[in-house]
């Protein structure tokens, strides 16, 4: 089975009975089989991290982390969740300890920092009728730029919840495995990503 | 001819991120207000073409990363994984005692826990409570004379050269000699 290889990451459900299978491989010692992992799943994990980093070559260290932390406990994978969801677990976990290592973040805020310097003044309305078609893309990218912001200032955890949420398209209870809290507090915390980017948008009449 | 004004308030700006970063899995109900109001619904829109520019961005950076990249990648992290497979037996035989038992089942282990220390007490007990008067009695002087013999004899020596430290410095003037002349 060849994963697909290029563009945006395979989203097509994969069949848990093989995966199963293979992870009993990787289990009985067949190192080799956990490649199928590394396949499947690399892209969708580097999109992930990278959407929580923003730093390419970080993503790609992080990304590599995951995938030998993943075969060092895979004998502890009980399958409750689906692999990919165990997965996003473990790079959130790895996420936290690269951030909690090297705080100040940085790496969102420089692509802030780069936009916000290219840009004039913006209008302040998020009506597209007052204003002409320059205006209108000007005004997509400055709340382009807000929904940033407002992502770098939420908690680790908040970011990846949201990000789990309105970019990845994960469930509440896929999402409530993934980062082991109870899905009580994965819509409060969505809830609080929301408020904060209404504080953002708050001028954006 | 005049048009209608929709029904109810225009959207707050907490209702317009809700519609767009909503909380809830499944679709939340179009409120009337909104399916009559265009300015709400280009608030509404504006705000998911700013998401999905952020979407967009994140792809586009993924989408230029080459090919090769992928397999470099795939490459590193398999003679990561070899080398930590190399490894591994080590490590598990050193963690598992501990996680293993402890962590998966807590109450089977703190129950076993809870027997050994009972089994230690009823031990202890069960040694210390049948008659111990006559063993005492009939020990005790054997172990301890002699030590107190042996200790009275080295502590006697002690006693003298202490009493004879203690009543010279008490004889003030017999140590007088031995300051210097102004103090």
């Amino acid at each position: 089975m060849e994963p697909e290889r290029s563009g945006r990451p395979a989203l097509k459900p994969v069949d848990r009975n093989i995966e199963a299978d293979i992870l009993s491989q990787v289990k009985a010692g067949d190192v080799d089989a956990f490649e199928y992992f590394v396949r499947t799943y690399q892209k969708r994990i580097f999109r992930f991290v990278y959407t929580l980093v923003r730093d390419p070559h970080e993503a790609d260290g992080i990304t590599q982390d995951v995938f030998v932390k993943a075969f060092r406990s895979a004998g502890g994978f009980k399958g409750e969740s689906t692999f990919e969801t165990w997965l996003i677990r473990i790079a959130i976990n790895t996420v936290r300890d690269h951030e909690r290592r090297r705080r100040p973040v940085v790496s969102f805020s420089e692509i802030s920092r780069d936009e916000e310097d290219s840009d004039g003044p913006l209008p302040r309305s998020l009506d597209p009728t007052d204003g002409t078609s320059p205006e209108k893309e000007a005004l997509s990218r400055e709340i382009r730029q807000r929904v940033n912001k407002a992502l770098v200032s939420l908690s680790p955890r908040q970011r990846a919840v949201f990000v789990l949420k309105h970019f990845n398209q994960k469930s509440i209870p896929e999402i409530s495995k993934a980062i082991g809290l109870d899905e009580g507090t994965i819509k409060s915390h969505l809830f609080r990503a929301a408020r904060k980017l209404r504080e953002l948008l708050e001028d954006l009449k | 001819m005049k048009t209608q004004a929709p029904p109810g308030s225009h959207l707050s700006n907490e209702e317009i991120v809700l519609r767009v970063f909503p909380v809830g899995d499944g679709a939340s109900p179009v409120p009337l207000h909104l399916a009559a109001c265009q300015s709400c619904q280009s608030r509404v829109a504006r705000l998911r073409e700013g998401a999905l520019m952020e979407q967009g961005a994140i792809d586009g950076v993924l989408g230029a990363i080459p090919e090769e990249f992928w397999r470099q990648q795939e490459l590193q992290v398999m003679q990561q994984v070899r080398s930590a497979a190399a490894e591994k037996p080590r490590v598990l035989a050193f963690r598992l005692p501990v996680s293993g038992q402890l962590l998966r089942r807590p109450a089977l282990a703190l129950g076993s826990l809870a027997a050994a220390i009972l089994l230690v007490a009823v031990l202890s007990l069960s040694r210390s409570s049948p008659d111990p008067v006559p063993q005492v009695k009939n020990t005790a002087p054997a172990t301890v004379t002699p030590v107190t013999a042996a200790l009275s004899e080295a502590d006697r020596l002690d006693d003298e050269l202490l009493l004879f430290v203690d009543q010279t410095l008490s004889e003030e003037d017999s140590v007088a000699y031995l300051l210097p002349e102004d103090v």
